[in-house]
């Protein structure tokens, strides 16, 4: 019945992202913080040829209201059920430019912290020459996850207020098995997921509208409304005292239709790996 | 050498500097461990909160937590699990089944305290339980039984949608194991109507490591409404059946 502390998700690159961590009981006034550090290899972006390697601050904060800090995220659980979790979400978005993401947000857990990606801005340019700049964004919504069981849970998040008009619509789900130990202060999760962003969304990820094909060396694409990305993740936890956590996780992403068809994608499949020093307290 | 390009030398070498950086972070955050197996007190406050805030009928039923040794070794006489606090110590002696009753403390909480053993048994892990209240006078009418596994089963269903579909088929009374229990006694309502209950050995709770337990299964299904089960000995646990 114990679950222990599990890392669940990692996110798209590129893509802030909006992950929820379990619903935290705890005393009244009380609140459970990781914060720690570590570093992370990802594509520059969802596509992106090339990849580089970041600094990757830990951040988790969760209170006895229901309000939490999970990487570039901010909810509040609003269910008292085991079962379900809901509430609203607010979500950073990092900025993109020419050399790429400015930086993302990797994912809560089910049970433990999660991760917010302080990304250094590569020096080399790559790919994205031409192409509009898209500022950074405050993405709002909500999420919801239902439990199937205590290990099995399917987990959605719905943001909106992306894009370069702000206009942009992300539907992210995904399942996680959840608390498979590997004996002692060993666990690990696995997710599946994917993306379904609507036309503004997919247009400013994926899109290369007329002036930027003028600017750059991509033929014009149009995106619409699609599914963009799936995913495949699998995080390990080692819990080595009541106040440390080293949390390492694989995950593997994949551009299909809009994202898949879009010049700016070199290489569809791009793997994240990451690895964490946490400190409990 | 130069069949490795200058970008990918030097992200070995800085892979190799945070390895090397890992390694010696983790040396003293491994040394601060507490000694023997431990469990964060946060985690075990926060599976165990859940039937002190369950606002449905509970009042037959009794949550405690239970240590159970991963290598399936038996815990043995005089093992007591300890809330080891910054300045203080609570020492939670266990009953036979490995179970004690687990405070919820909010200084304990906030300052992220271990729950260890006061031996070296090797690793274990805890264990969420909810049984039958035991009676002091040793009489349970069936009724009364029925009634508080459907309480249990409710709290099930609670915290596992897929309990939905399960229904209670009876409970099962765990005595201690060795020497000579007295098996329960079952009377039907008529006098002279009463005979014992079959017991058998095993375990208490389905995924117990020790097996070693005497049992008594008592059905449901085929027993008369109004029947009781007398106990001359104190059931260690009584443990709600689902199917």
């Amino acid at each position: 019945m114990i679950r222990f502390l599990l890392l669940a998700l990692a996110c798209l690159p590129a893509v802030a992202c909006a992950q929820t961590p379990a619903a935290n009981r705890m005393p009244d006034g009380s609140r459970d913080l990781y914060i720690g550090l570590g570093a992370q290899l990802a594509p520059r972006y969802a596509g992106a040829e090339a990849d580089r390697t970041r600094p990757l601050p830990v951040l988790q904060f969760a209170w006895s209201n229901g309000v939490f800090v999970s990487g570039a995220s901010v909810g509040w659980h609003l269910s008292s059920s085991p079962t379900i979790e809901f509430g609203p979400l607010l979500a950073w978005h990092a900025r993109r430019d020419a050399d790429g993401d400015g930086g993302s947000a990797g994912g809560a857990s089910p049970d433990g912290p999660g991760m917010f990606v302080v990304a250094r801005k590569a020096k080399v340019p790559d790919g994205l020459n031409g192409m509009d700049r898209v500022d950074a964004r405050v993405l709002g919504g909500a999420f919801f996850n239902y439990y199937f069981t205590p290990d099995w849970r399917l987990t959605n998040n719905l943001l909106a207020g992306g894009g370069k008009d702000r206009n942009g619509v992300v539907w992210r789900v995904g399942v996680q098995r959840i608390g498979i130990e590997l004996g002692r202060h060993h666990s690990v999760a696995l997710s599946a997921g994917l993306e379904v962003g609507n036309r503004a969304w997919n247009q400013t990820w994926s899109g290369v509208s007329e002036t930027e094909a003028m600017r750059s060396a991509y033929a014009p694409y149009q995106a619409g409304a699609a599914l963009r990305s799936v995913q495949l993740g699998a995080r390990w936890n080692w819990s080595l005292s009541p106040s440390w956590l080293l949390t390492s996780g694989v995950e593997a992403s994949r551009l299909v239709d809009v994202g898949a068809h879009s010049p700016l994608t070199v290489r569809p499949t791009g793997v994240k790996a990451s690895t964490a020093l946490a400190w409990r307290f | 050498m130069a069949l490795l390009s200058m970008g990918t030398l030097r992200r070995l070498i800085l892979t190799q500097a945070a390895l090397a950086l890992t390694a010696g972070l983790l040396a003293p955050v491994r040394a601060a461990a507490p000694e023997g197996d431990w469990v964060s007190y946060r985690d075990a406050y926060r599976a165990m909160v859940v039937f002190e805030k369950y606002g449905k009928p509970k009042s037959l039923l009794q949550h405690q937590i239970q240590v159970v040794p991963r290598d399936k070794a038996s815990l043995g006489e005089g093992v007591r699990l300890v809330l080891n606090g910054q300045d203080s110590q609570l020492n939670l002696p266990l009953d036979p089944t490995g179970r004690t009753v687990f405070p919820l403390l909010k200084a304990a909480y906030d300052e992220n305290a271990a729950l260890v053993l006061n031996r070296k048994l090797g690793p274990f892990k805890l264990r969420a339980r909810v049984t039958l209240v035991v009676r002091p006078d040793g009489i349970y009418d069936l009724g009364e039984l029925l009634a508080a596994c459907e309480q249990a089963l409710e709290y099930a269903r609670y915290l596992d949608a897929s309990y939905g579909k399960r229904s209670c088929t009876g409970v099962r009374f765990g005595f201690a194991h060795g020497g000579a229990v007295p098996a329960p006694v079952m009377r039907r309502g008529q006098p002279g109507d009463a005979s014992e209950l079959r017991m058998g050995e095993g375990p208490i709770f389905a995924d117990d490591p020790d097996e070693s337990f005497r049992i008594v299964n008592l059905r449901f299904g085929a027993q008369a409404a109004r029947a009781q089960v007398a106990t001359q000995d104190a059931p260690l646990a009584i443990v709600p059946l689902f199917e």
